[in-house]
């Protein structure tokens, strides 16, 4: 069985990469993985006859190594495309498709497009294709996160013009994505203030290697035990440079912040630019 | 659980090694993990264990060699042990340390048996 591309799984639930109104793609998502399935080479456990001699084969070879490849390859792409690409990361619910929805029609100066990451359907996708920016959706069937080959393949469905912004939608997860380098510029986090000002000791490992922390639902505070404050020292243990945002994706405010950190990023890409 | 992504990985390069050296079967994987590197051992065995079935590491013992943390205090600049991610200075307290060691997710080497 393989989570991420989906092989070996008899109800054929796999990664596919879905334009919404269009058909899946499936395409070849073994780049990272070739095959896991059998290979036949006559296996000889018969060892009435002594055992063969054993060696040691140093491999030293970093796990993530081929996704950082592929990571790699995506982040050159977007440098040499003055793309800005964001990697947003959040609990299931904290307001990323909210927030993302808001920031495509209020921010009209850049061209947006957005990869979509869910273990199921294409709403997502809809939601931002109907708020006016290119989106493709990426089913991970039963997987956890999105990995670097599947944003690699998912861009080959995206209309995305030098200059772009793309706002990559990470599966609502806070605990996987953050191994999985995805060749983004910007690794935000979005935490929402029903989840508590303790969420960053709780889950360190996805605010370590994160640019932006941004505090969604701030119109809840007064219905919500969550101090704005003490959150943030508890980021700044496991992150002391971790830059914030607080607003309300629905209500709008805050927005203002969102949208300068977005334009300071946009022009930190482009050294030419007045 | 990215475990199982993680396993996946460690297995195809097991196999590429193995098929590299024409090696027929494989009998340890060794595998250094550190304590930072947000991987639960123990889930990463069980996929292992999954994942190597029908495979020339079907037989393949798993060894995970867990790496220890180490930080440095951004106060005091010296070096300690860190079992977490947040992980007060001892000898500062309100200074936390920042990683330096402790993040490997590594195939260091494998044990194999006869040739192809």
């Amino acid at each position: 069985m393989c989570d991420t591309c989906g092989c070996g799984q008899p109800d054929g639930q796999g990664v596919k990469i879905i334009k919404p109104g269009e058909k899946a793609v499936e395409g070849d998502g073994h780049q990272n993985h070739n095959r896991h399935h059998h290979h036949d080479h006559g296996y000889d456990h018969d060892h009435e006859h002594g055992h063969p001699p054993t060696e040691t084969i140093k491999v030293q070879q970093d796990i993530l190594g081929a996704n950082n490849l592929v990571a790699a390859r995506n982040r050159t792409f977007f440098e040499e495309h003055g793309i800005l690409a964001l990697n947003l990361m959040s609990s299931p619910g904290s307001g990323k498709t909210t927030l993302l929805e808001r920031t495509i029609k209020e921010l009209g100066a850049y061209r947006w497009a957005v990869i979509e990451g869910d273990q199921q359907t294409t709403l997502d996708a809809e939601r931002i294709e109907r708020a006016g920016a290119d989106a493709v959706q990426v089913n991970t069937g039963t997987g956890c996160h999105l990995d670097a080959s599947m944003v690699s393949r998912a861009l080959e469905s995206l209309t995305l013009p030098p200059g772009a912004v793309l706002a990559i939608e990470n599966v609502g997860n806070l605990v996987c994505p953050a191994l999985f380098d995805l060749g983004e510029s910007r690794r935000v986090v979005i935490v929402s203030t029903p989840e508590g000002s303790d969420k960053p000791l709780k889950y360190p490992t996805i605010l370590r290697d994160a640019h932006l922390c941004v505090i969604n639902k701030l119109d809840l505070l007064p219905y919500v035990d969550f101090d704005l404050d003490l959150f943030k020292e508890n980021c700044r243990r496991v992150n002391p440079r971790m830059e914030f945002v607080a607003l309300s994706a629905t209500v709008g405010t805050g927005l203002a912040g969102w949208f300068a950190w977005i334009e300071q990023a946009y022009h930190g890409l482009q050294p030419e630019a007045g | 659980m990215h475990e199982m992504s993680l396993a996946l990985e460690i297995l195809r390069i097991v196999e590429e090694t193995a098929l590299q050296n024409q090696a027929a079967v494989v009998k340890e994987i060794f595998v250094e993990v550190g304590t930072l590197a947000g991987v639960t051992i123990p889930a990463l065995e069980f996929c292992l264990e999954v994942v190597k079935k029908d495979t020339a590491a079907d037989g393949a013992a798993i060894r995970i060699n867990q790496v220890p943390g180490k930080g440095r205090c951004p106060t005091c600049g010296s070096e300690y042990p860190m079992a977490t991610l947040i992980e007060p200075c001892p000898v500062c307290d309100t200074s936390y340390l920042a990683m330096t060691a402790g993040d490997d997710l590594r195939v260091r080497e494998i044990e194999v048996e006869g040739q192809i």
